[in-house]
């Protein structure tokens, strides 16, 4: 090594110690803050301690710390533009389905000719079977195209996508807004980079999206702010990006229609009620029903109307992808790892590939290995007449989930139903108000599942926590102001009251209730949780927890 | 500089029906918190992120803790949990922005850090991630690379194979910077 080699990896590690400082002190900073600035006479107390305030103190708890997915919510505050339409679609079709009890969307293309599994893994069986929805029938498409260099080792490195919308402008929700304004094509339209979300790619990604006749048109790619701006000058509604727009060596690399991305959401969460909808496009859930476990191992298979040049769009939601073939045609299998807690925890393996009749087959295995998912893709056979109407009576409706005995050391605080499963806040029987001492459990739908540890700080005051799933908003943490009532509120809605639960061997008692997912939905005010003495006065107050959740 | 001693090991893992086990594990939970944070801040980029990443390896932590077995080197197991969930975390968002990011999707809003020095922590997690991990751990706790080793479950001499690699990487990648800081 070089001299020079020696100076730079010198100066390298000065600046990475000090990076190391600045960081732990701004931490130290945030967590001070946290703590005590929104009421600098809230004291600190070691957490075996009370309060006991001698005067009604309000404490303005911390703000809530960002709920891990998967969950149907997570997408809708991630997500704008396309997705927040696609959920505003979704939300559509749920309240088609709620209001006669019955699914009323009928679902696009002709009948298809379905696949069922010639064989499944032991102990998995049918557990569910829903339509697709079809959003065409809600007044809203869309398409995709992507492009890369089909020459590179990995042509999906850095895509290159142009989507076209199809919806009025109260489902869009308006002209895109936000980023930087540009011209685009002489269509006044904002630019957007992507970067700081953490996926480690260096240089981010661009986003253009602009109002056309129909809808709105979206560039975006992996590649730099000019690349993407000359592609938006050269996009059509077909869609597609004309050769002069493309980088060197780019060519499409699959179309097809974005409300794929409906369905995949719903498979790496399990398939929701939410997304049920009437037609021949169809998803059966197989698993064993006896399962309790939150985490369940399972087999999706969707099939529904699309074309071949739509198999590889997988890529899109699990990059680790490679081509295979399945019945000797093009497939293309994927392979992710999910967080613990969720649907994907013992990994999901994704296969798809597109059959002669124009339609893609998807297999989606949660805690299956590699060679059992293609062992049910490759053993899909053609369903006998009458077997799937007969899957869709038996199965329309998922058996509720239920949860197994909690775990040894452990008591459930509070228990309650969702709409197709429970909830659960479970706590350490022999520890204090502590780190890792309260968690919530769910399990929903077919294989929907969050197990989670959260809201539980070393420093008090602790953070309230909320979890918005399965058209349920649980809300749960430890109570420690002495309060006669708990109530989740907000103007022109009737109050809340939350449950409050003592826990042996604990000092302070547990918040943990819930309430229907639109119960505060006509209030254009603010959602609080306020804790209120025996005489009314209220004593602490959380207005973060509920905000966009409730 | 160093955040956390020499990796210590416990032997207050075997639960036993007491409070002795807990009280034990408060005290390590308050004395590791921030540095799981800040651990798992340089991997992910996201406060909220990284509180949460640190919250759930806690919990597993007291959980193995309290289940009886005993944990030989808590510190590294904790640090352990945050770094392969970390790299968990990253990989999601990765998946989710090549998903949304494609058709408008924005970054959670994150919380500003205000001296931090965010162009060397984004160039480390730019790095192949285990390479990121081992530099983490290398700068942010300055730990031996036995230590290091032992926390990413790899041998010694895979984790100096990824330092060097790692800080020949980083000194190309912020080389104007970082003479520049030198000077």
């Amino acid at each position: 090594m070089s001299t020079t080699d020696d100076a730079r990896l010198d100066a390298l590690d000065r600046r990475g110690r000090a990076a190391a400082r600045t960081l732990l002190d701004d931490l130290a900073a945030r967590g001070a803050t946290t703590l005590v600035a929104e009421h600098p006479a809230a004291p600190a107390v070691p957490a075996t301690e009370s309060p006991a305030p001698p005067e009604p103190l309000v404490i303005h708890l911390g703000r809530p710390t960002p709920r891990r997915g998967p969950q149907p919510a997570r997408h809708r505050w991630l997500a704008a533009a396309v997705v927040a339409v696609l959920a505003a679609v979704a939300g559509a079709v749920t309240v088609a389905t709620r209001d006669d009890g019955r699914p009323d969307v009928s679902s696009g293309g002709g009948p298809l000719d379905h696949l069922l599994p010639g064989w499944l893994p032991a102990g998995l069986e049918p557990v569910h079977a829903i339509d697709i929805p079809d959003t065409a029938a809600a007044g809203f498409s869309a398409d995709v195209a992507v492009y890369g260099d089909p020459d590179s080792d990995d042509p999906w490195s850095a895509p290159l996508a142009v989507v076209h919308l199809v919806a009025d402008e109260e489902l869009l929700g308006g002209p895109p807004s936000g980023g930087e304004a540009v011209t685009v094509d002489g269509h006044e339209a904002r630019l957007r980079d992507s970067e700081g979300f953490g996926d480690g790619s260096p240089g981010g990604a661009w986003e253009v999206g602009w109002q056309v006749d129909d809808g709105m048109l979206i560039v975006s790619g992996a590649l730099t702010r000019e690349e993407v701006l000359a592609a938006a000058e050269a996009a059509t509604t077909e869609p597609a990006i004309e050769g002069s727009g493309l980088p060197d060596g780019y060519a499409e690399l699959a179309r097809g229609p974005f409300t794929d991305s409906l369905l995949f959401t719903s498979l790496f969460e399990g398939v929701v009620p939410d997304s049920a909808g009437e037609g021949s496009a169809l998803a059966v859930t197989y698993a064993d029903p006896s399962d309790t476990d939150a985490v369940r191992t399972a087999v999706v298979v969707a099939q529904r109307s699309g074309p071949a040049s739509a198999v590889d769009l997988l890529r899109m939601w699990i990059p680790d992808a490679d081509a295979i073939t399945v019945h000797d045609r093009h497939a293309v299998i994927g392979r992710g790892d999910e967080l613990p807690g969720s649907a994907g925890e013992a990994g999901v393996v994704a296969v798809q590939w597109a059959e002669p009749e124009g339609q893609l087959v998807t297999v989606v295995g949660y805690g299956v290995d590699e060679e059992a998912v293609l062992r049910v893709a490759e053993g899909m056979r053609p369903a006998d007449a009458g077997e799937v109407a007969a899957l869709r009576d038996s199965h329309a409706v998922a058996a509720p989930r239920r949860f197994g005995e909690v775990r040894a050391g452990q008591v459930a605080v509070a228990t309650g139903e969702s709409r197709t499963g429970q909830w659960r806040i479970v706590a350490n029987a022999r520890r204090g108000d502590n780190i890792g001492a309260l968690t919530i459990d769910r399990v929903w739908g077919a294989i929907g599942s969050t197990s989670s540890t959260t809201g539980d700080r070393v420093e008090p005051p602790l953070d309230l926590q909320a979890d918005d799933a399965d058209g349920t908003v649980v809300v749960w943490g430890v109570l420690w102001v002495d309060a006669a009532s708990v109530t989740a509120e907000a103007p022109g809605v009737e109050p809340v009251t939350l449950d409050t639960h003592e826990v042996d061997g604990w000092s302070h008692p547990v918040v943990a209730d819930a309430f229907p997912d639109d119960h505060f939905a006509s209030s254009s005010g603010e959602v609080a949780v306020v804790a209120r003495d025996a005489a009314g006065r209220e004593v602490a107050r959380n207005t973060t927890v509920l905000d966009g959740g409730g | 500089m160093t955040v956390s001693g020499p990796i210590p090991e416990s032997g207050v893992g075997q639960a036993d029906g007491g409070a002795g086990p807990d009280i034990a594990f408060d005290a390590f939970a308050r004395g590791q918190r921030r540095a799981l944070v800040a651990l798992a801040w340089t991997l992910t980029g996201d406060v909220g992120a990284a509180e949460d990443v640190a919250q759930d390896a806690l919990h597993a932590t007291w959980q193995a803790w309290d289940r009886g077995g005993g944990i030989r080197h808590p510190e590294a197991w904790a640090r352990q949990v945050v770094a392969n969930r970390a790299v968990d975390r990253v990989r999601r968002a990765g998946r989710e922005r090549r998903a949304l990011g494609l058709v408008g999707a924005r970054p959670d809003p994150t919380v500003d850090l205000p001296t931090t020095d965010h162009e060397f922590w984004d160039a480390v997690r730019a790095l192949p991630a285990r390479q990121a991990q081992a530099i983490a751990l290398h700068y942010l706790e300055d730990r031996p690379v036995a230590e290091i080793a032992e926390i990413l479950g790899c041998a010694p001499a895979t984790v100096k194979v990824h330092l060097h690699r790692g800080r020949r990487a980083l000194a190309a990648a912020l080389a104007p910077e970082t003479e520049e800081g030198s000077r």
